[in-house]
């Protein structure tokens, strides 16, 4: 695994040298993007490094949970498959500037570029204004994962929270919190963006605040059925018992406990939002034009959909892949850190 | 006698439900001293364990309500006026509990040597390396062997009787004055529970602490126990030495506890047991609380009996034949 990312990124250095000393002066993504090469080929050297150390000592003690998890987690060959993808698809997304062999938005000549097939300049075609819908594809990429990782993240956060503060304290907090969620839950979630975006500028911003804080109820109601069964658990009880604080036994000795159903449903949420993300900007509401994301792309691309096919099926593949690669690592999740069906 | 090191007196815990007011304690009163083992006795659902979380304020109030006149005085603190804050830098500093479940009292998800250092470092402010190296020697204190080791390991990984030693390393991080123990040993094994209540023993003698024991087993009071509290329906209905309570019981209740013991003097023997279970606690029966499954009971028994002392100070009994 380690050699293999080393590789790739050894390959951009020497292939795209010349990019990388330009980048390094560039606009922020770009730097971004180098400091992510720089980073990426250390880490996966330390990565090997310590593979190495390990397996030079048997490890029998101390075998947390995770540990356990990882182990049953690698055995899952879709699920192992699922995260590859997802970690290529993150580490593309962040290198775009780099390894994109067009910028996005630049226009070739409208009169012999448009609308052209598979070629070795335009490895998937350009569009119906003479852009390289590789190189969008890659951008489209970046939005999309963003705004998949930044809304689940915002709405974990709160969902965790709010169930576990919900379900430790119980009472008159309890009620309010969860009266709340109805609240958030029975609220149509498409006529609130619409609505939103129709009064604010649509921006990703106001897509990632609007899917991040709409998310969070499902989160908020899974962690607190886990927390309703773990307060009667008598570590809690032994917690309480040491003198330790209502805070402390929450974010510490809940919380952690909870976090397995947690991020499978976080893993499921991503997938989930990226498609969300995509319907809305289909319907227009979503990431403005000309900045490229794959709900935008497939919609550009149904005018042309009998004499263009490519327009829209590859940001279609694109978003069917990624999703489906983040539910089989989110099934696999769910049955690596359920230690009911470990074997 | 030395000046008790908690004293509590005429304490009500009842709880506002539903189905009425459940007296689950009602009225108990007892002292321990400080280094003495005082057992608490009783069936399930005397009211063993809410006197013990009652002491500690883990009862959830509602549904659960200290009464008025109740008073829980540990050193020179009354304990039931005392504001959470307070109450908390008590717990598990000067008072410490173990619980009967070994198996889910530990949390899963951090090494046990990281759940011992995080009491050294909270109670006890001691910093990372500090309390590693207490937590280490806390372990090899209860008996765990290789502790430099199993210091690194996770609950799942030690057995019952291990994770109830890093239990007590736990309970003892802070050297509590008082550990309450409810039930410490039922889930264990009987080969395990001796060596528990041996290091019991031995830590009570060694830091001189208090050590109050709930159990329903009255094999494991004469182990152990210098006084005891024998509890029924929410009533202390007798106390008084080991020795006497074994020798001499005088409540028809410890004589039913005491005969319901396996013997070795008349082996193939059936058990004998008391018949009937414990009153619903929404409804005790007026007058002697016993009197339904008592086999000595009499029309005397329909009026409420009080805990009355016979011969000496601690030795005392809830029934009027007593008296007579």
């Amino acid at each position: 695994m380690a050699m293999l990312a080393w590789l790739g990124l050894l390959w951009i250095v020497v292939t795209r040298f010349s990019d990388l000393l330009e980048a390094v002066g560039g606009r922020w993504d770009e730097q971004l993007a180098v400091v992510m090469v720089a980073a990426g080929l250390i880490m996966s050297w330390v990565w090997a490094w310590r593979d190495l150390e390990r397996s030079r000592e048997i490890k029998v003690l101390g075998v947390s949970q995770w540990d356990l998890a990882v182990r049953a987690f690698s055995k899952n060959r879709t699920a192992v498959a699922g995260l590859i993808v997802i970690v290529a698809l993150y580490v593309v997304a962040l290198v775009t500037p780099l390894i994109a062999p067009h910028e996005p938005s630049v226009q070739y000549d409208l009169v012999s570029q448009r609308l052209v097939g598979m070629s070795a300049t335009h490895p998937l075609g350009t569009d119906q204004f003479a852009r390289d819908v590789f190189s969008r594809l890659l951008y489209g990429a970046r939005i999309s994962l963003t705004i998949g990782f930044l809304a689940v993240a915002i709405s974990v956060t709160i969902g965790t929270l709010l169930g576990a503060i919900a379900g430790f304290m119980g009472g008159y907090v309890d009620s309010a919190i969860m009266r709340f969620v109805d609240m958030v839950i029975a609220f149509p979630r498409l006529v609130l963006l619409i609505t939103i975006v129709a009064i604010f500028e649509p921006s990703i911003f106001l897509i990632v605040a609007v899917l991040g804080l709409t998310l969070w109820p499902s989160t908020a109601r899974i962690v607190r059925g886990e927390v309703l069964s773990l307060r009667e658990r008598e570590f809690i009880q032994a917690a309480e018992a040491l003198g330790y604080s209502k805070r402390r036994i929450i974010l510490r000795h809940l919380i952690p406990n909870v976090l397995a159903p947690v991020i499978v449903a976080a893993t499921l949420g991503i997938g989930n939002t990226i498609v969300l993300e995509a319907g809305l900007s289909f319907l227009g509401l979503g990431v403005q034009p000309p900045t490229p994301s794959w709900g935008t792309m497939v919609a550009d691309g149904r005018t042309h959909l009998l004499d263009a096919w490519w327009l829209s099926t590859f940001p279609g593949l694109a978003i069917v892949f990624t999703v489906l690669s983040f539910n089989l690592v989110g099934d696999g999740l769910r049955d690596a850190l359920d230690p009911r069906l470990r074997t | 006698m030395s000046e008790p090191l908690l004293k509590v007196r005429d304490l009500r815990t009842w709880f506002y439900t539903d189905q009425g007011i459940a007296k689950a304690v009602d009225g108990v009163s007892f002292d321990i001293v400080p280094g003495e083992t005082l057992g608490i006795v009783g069936e399930s659902g005397c009211g063993k364990t809410v006197t013990s979380l009652s002491i500690l304020g883990l009862l959830p109030q509602p549904p659960a309500k200290i009464e008025e006149g109740s008073s829980i005085r540990f050193a020179d603190e009354e304990l039931i006026e005392l504001s959470e804050r307070r109450m908390r830098a008590l717990r598990g500093n000067e008072i410490s509990m173990i619980f009967q479940e070994p198996m889910s009292s530990l949390n899963p998800v951090y090494s046990v040597g990281n759940q011992i250092s995080e009491a050294l470092r909270l109670h006890r402010g001691m910093n990372r390396k500090e309390a590693r190296a207490e937590t280490v020697r806390l372990l090899y204190e209860v008996g765990i062997p290789e502790p430099d080791r199993r210091v690194d390991e996770y609950p799942h990984q030690l057995s019952g009787g291990m994770r109830q030693r890093v239990m007590i390393a736990m309970a003892l991080s802070c050297e509590p004055k008082l550990l309450i123990a409810d039930e410490p040993t039922t889930a264990l094994d009987v080969t395990i529970q001796a060596q528990i209540l041996e290091l019991l023993a031995d830590l009570r003698a060694r830091h001189g602490m208090a050590v109050l024991l709930i159990t329903h087993d009255l094999g494991v009071v004469a182990e152990v126990c210098d006084r005891v509290v024998v509890m029924y329906a929410g009533q202390v209905v007798e106390t008084g030495e080991v020795h006497e309570i074994f020798a001499e019981p005088k409540h028809p209740y410890t004589k039913g506890l005491l005969a319901s013991l396996p013997s070795v003097d008349n082996p193939g023997q059936r058990l004998t047991s008391i018949p009937g279970t414990v009153p619903n606690p929404t409804m005790w029966p007026a007058g002697c609380r016993f009197q339904d499954r008592c086999a000595e009971s009499a029309p005397e028994c329909g009026t409420p009996q009080a805990l009355v002392e016979i011969g000496h100070v601690g030795r005392s009994a809830r029934c009027w034949r007593t008296q007579a």
